[in-house]
């Protein structure tokens, strides 16, 4: 118990600073929403290194503590809209065993700007908002794919040397 | 690891293929709903909401400069040579700035939080089909 509270807080610190480290770059698309989303990195190795429960609250964790360092209420509400969707969606896709960890990302990188437009639509009621579907849609499989590729890396070195250092 | 059947996480299989494809057309045809079949040409009239209520319609042929104050924050809307631009806007991330001028039929800028939206509407006041789905 107390290893995979350590362990959780861990993953927990990880994404905070990958949170960090992304409001300190200036990334601007032209779309409000589209992001690198490094902290995703710790979602999607976590969904094979950590048990369902602790994975669920790292992210809960993640995005209510850098929600409010970095950013305001309303962009709280629509990252966890995002990253629950985004969650929910790698959780169902890993669960079926039929898929790799880049197109898991990749869904997840998608589900989350949709959750996240979705939840700011519905919030700020400007159905227009709807327009930037699409663009999230694509930057989404974009950013999804090139986390999936350096979550790769990194189980790999995991599942090779230090598995059980978490179980 | 567990199970024989699971497949191997790091190597792409026809699953993943699938899936990819699936995302990248159900992409591709909001791209097609949205701007297919959609009049692109010059729009007469646009239109200014703040907070999901209707501040008010211009025309485009009369150039304005519209102050929006609000609880939220401030903006400054220009309507110039038929085009609106975002001036000036107090809020964090100044995505309706950097937007630029705009003057196509359904255009749109967007200050999320202040919740102001420009829109282009044509002569005949439609912009899109979203109009039928905010009624």
């Amino acid at each position: 118990m107390a290893r995979r509270a350590a362990i959780g807080g861990v993953f927990a610190a990880l994404a905070m600073i990958f949170s960090y480290v992304e409001s300190l770059i200036p990334f601007h698309f032209g779309v409000p929403g589209i992001k690198l989303g490094l902290a995703n990195l710790v979602i999607v190795t976590g969904l094979y290194l950590l048990r369902i429960p602790d994975l669920c609250l790292v992210a809960l964790i993640r995005i209510v503590v850098s929600g409010l360092l970095f950013g305001n209420i309303y962009s709280l509400i629509y990252s966890l809209a995002g990253g629950a969707c985004s969650l929910l969606i790698m959780l169902l896709l890993k669960k079926t065993g039929k898929f790799s960890v880049y197109s898991i990302s990749i869904a997840g990188g998608v589900f989350h700007n949709l959750g996240q437009i979705a939840a700011a639509a519905a919030v700020t009621r400007i159905p227009v908002l709807l327009y930037y579907l699409p663009v999230l849609m694509g930057a989404g499989m974009i950013t999804g794919a090139l986390i999936g590729v350096i979550a790769s890396r990194v189980l790999k070195i995991f599942f090779h040397s230090s598995k059980q250092f978490l179980h | 690891m567990k199970k024989r059947k699971e497949a191997d996480p790091f190597r792409i299989n026809r699953y993943d293929i699938i899936l990819t494809a699936a995302l990248a057309a159900a992409a591709v045809i909001c791209v097609i709903l949205f701007a297919g079949f959609h009049d692109t040409s010059e729009g007469a009239f646009v239109r200014i909401t703040v907070d999901a209520e209707e501040y008010g319609i211009y025309e485009l042929s009369q150039p304005v400069q519209i102050r929006i104050e609000t609880d939220r924050g401030n903006n400054l809307i220009q309507i110039r040579d038929h085009q609106v631009t975002m001036l000036e806007a107090d809020c964090p991330d100044g995505y309706c700035i950097r937007k630029g001028p705009i003057s196509r039929i359904g255009d749109t800028i967007v200050c999320l939080p202040h919740r102001v939206v420009a829109e282009i509407l044509s002569a005949d006041g439609h912009a899109d089909e979203f109009d039928v789905i905010a009624q």
